[in-house]
């Protein structure tokens, strides 16, 4: 296991739901987060989802008393809650884009990274290899994937991303991002998806420029060093390619030569 | 729960697609979802579809054809039209009738474009009546294929990679209607951006081919052969790697010219079927350089 994906494994959404499984209070919050996903594809607002819309449409049976169990600020075991618990950093900055006024709000969130999860999970599954910008992209990838089935869901507060998704692209930026950033730019992602007409591979593009570290001075001239050292130091190089290597030389001397200073 | 096993795979078979991973991983992923949904399951023919593909760069067009419409009649007779991976393979199998390029491939590309119903499809049509043109024969095509990709264009709006595949096509148009004025600003334009060495993989040449093309006509032979030589050197795995040595055989004194010219049309008939416009186009080069 990488150290990425350990971390990954180890997150603040991660602990919560394992936290939760198994138990009879994970399987109650799942038929709210189940009656929720139905309304919004029903055609609710999210905005305007009362408590009672939601009770009503619990399968087999909601009741008030169990709502404000699952949602709400006396629910048991938030999700805000555990990233208000995390040490301070830009982890526990995820409670203030997690956070809603209501508590049938509240609950549209949770529901998020309830559906979202099947998704990460397959994810890290194949999250083996590679750097954190690739691992990034693969994220925002799946995440569309996820918005695609749950167009309503992934829309619902201005295309707000499940909380974990957010928390998972902190941990990738190792530091460099604030939670508030990390929640723009995968709102952005969701937003172009659903709204702006854009495929996965356009999103991707639109927003790598983000995720990647921008490259340092020198970096332009490294990677030509590094080609001319391997070419001229390797005399069993095809006589094709070194005819091809000089041409290639001669024509951007030229071109840079003739570039005013 | 099923629906929970489909998530996770497509989310691992999109994590295998940003990653760039081969063969061997989208293999045994494909074998995991058929063992588990079953081999005709949506998830099961989405991720057959990004096996076929990633088989594709090793293997010829002509070789790759029956395989797609295999696995569309597959497509057609276990996944609704409309589903996102009918869609895609139905799109894989134009795309590897256009690679074949023979005249058969072209018409029977043609056809299946106006038929189908995804939007995609008409920058496919705009694209297929561009190469049928080069047969000559079919004189509307080339206006109807501008008409086309002009409004496709406009129709991709924001998608920034859809809207660049679209401005490719209207370039490789714009010169076959002998309107290299209209084509060159397009194509500088598209090579000067910071995705012009991004390989969409679309089987579209890439940008700075385009612009080494509009170049020629445009009288500035020297730097469309110093452009194309940069394209072939930065772009040894494009769908046709041979494409910019046509430029760079147009910019050279004539015996280092058939020499290239000839290394086109070596490369493109081990790669494209010897009636395709591809090798057609490299053999004419040849003959022309031999007078």
């Amino acid at each position: 296991m990488s150290l990425v994906q350990h971390d990954l494994h180890r997150t603040v959404a991660a602990r919560w739901r394992a936290e939760l499984a198994g138990r009879a209070h994970g399987s109650t919050k799942a038929g709210y987060y189940r009656a929720v996903v139905a309304l919004l594809a029903a055609g609710a607002d999210a905005a305007e989802l009362g408590w009672t819309d939601v009770v009503a449409a619990v399968e087999p049976h909601g009741s008030r008393t169990t709502f404000f169990g699952v949602a709400g600020p006396h629910a048991k075991k938030p999700l805000v809650a555990a990233y208000r618990a995390a040490p301070p950093g830009p982890v526990r900055d995820v409670a203030a884009c997690l956070w809603r006024a209501t508590a049938p709000e509240m609950l549209v969130e949770e529901t998020k990274v309830w559906s979202y999860w099947p998704h990460r999970d397959g994810w890290t599954d194949e999250l083996l290899r590679g750097d954190g910008a690739t691992a990034a992209e693969c994220l925002i990838r799946v995440l569309l994937d996820w918005a695609t089935r749950e167009p309503e869901l992934a829309a619902a507060f201005d295309h707000s991303p499940p909380a974990c998704a957010i928390e998972d692209l902190l941990v990738l930026q190792a530091g460099r991002m604030p939670a508030g950033e990390a929640a723009r730019v995968l709102s952005q992602a969701i937003r172009l998806r659903l709204a702006g007409g854009c495929g996965a591979d356009g999103v991707v593009h639109l927003l790598r420029h983000e995720l990647r570290p921008a490259a340092g001075p020198g970096d332009g001239i490294r990677p030509l060093a590094r080609a001319i050292d391997q070419l001229t130091r390797n005399s069993r190089t095809p006589s094709e390619e070194r005819r091809h290597a000089v041409a290639i030389m001669r024509d951007a001397i030229a071109l840079l030569e003739s570039a005013p200073e | 729960m099923a629906a929970d096993e489909e998530r996770r795979l497509s989310a691992r078979l999109q994590t295998l697609i940003g990653a760039g991973r081969g063969v061997p991983e989208l293999a045994g992923l494909r074998a995991e979802a058929a063992a588990r949904m079953g081999p005709d399951h949506e998830i099961t023919l989405a991720v057959e579809h990004a096996l076929e593909v990633s088989r594709d760069a090793g293997r010829t067009p002509a070789k790759s054809l029956p395989v797609w419409v295999a696995l569309g009649d597959r497509a057609t007779r276990s996944l609704p039209p409309g589903s996102t991976t009918a869609v895609a393979i139905r799109a894989r199998h134009r795309r590897q009738l256009r690679a074949c390029g023979r005249p058969d491939d072209l018409d029977t590309l043609v056809e299946l474009c106006r038929r189908e119903t995804d939007p995609d499809a008409r920058t496919d049509l705009a694209a297929a009546l561009r190469d049928r043109a080069r047969f000559g024969g079919h004189d509307d095509d080339l206006g109807e294929a501008l008409g086309i990709i002009e409004r496709e264009e406009a129709r991709r709006g924001a998608d920034h990679v859809a809207a660049v595949a679209a401005r490719r096509i209207r370039v490789e148009v714009l010169l076959a209607l002998g309107r290299a004025d209209a084509a060159l600003p397009l194509a500088e334009q598209l090579a000067g951006g910071d995705d012009a060495d991004v390989d969409a993989g679309d089987g579209l040449p890439g940008p700075r081919v385009l612009l080494a093309e509009a170049l020629l006509p445009a009288g500035r032979i020297a730097e469309a052969g110093r452009v194309a030589r940069l394209a072939y050197a930065l772009h040894p795995g494009a769908f046709d790697p041979a494409r910019p040595l046509l430029v760079v055989a147009r910019s050279e004194p004539r015996p280092a010219a058939r020499a290239t010219a000839r290394a086109a049309l070596e490369r493109r008939r081990a790669f494209f079927p010897p009636e395709s416009h591809y090798v057609a186009e490299a053999a004419r080069l040849v003959e022309e350089l031999a007078c």
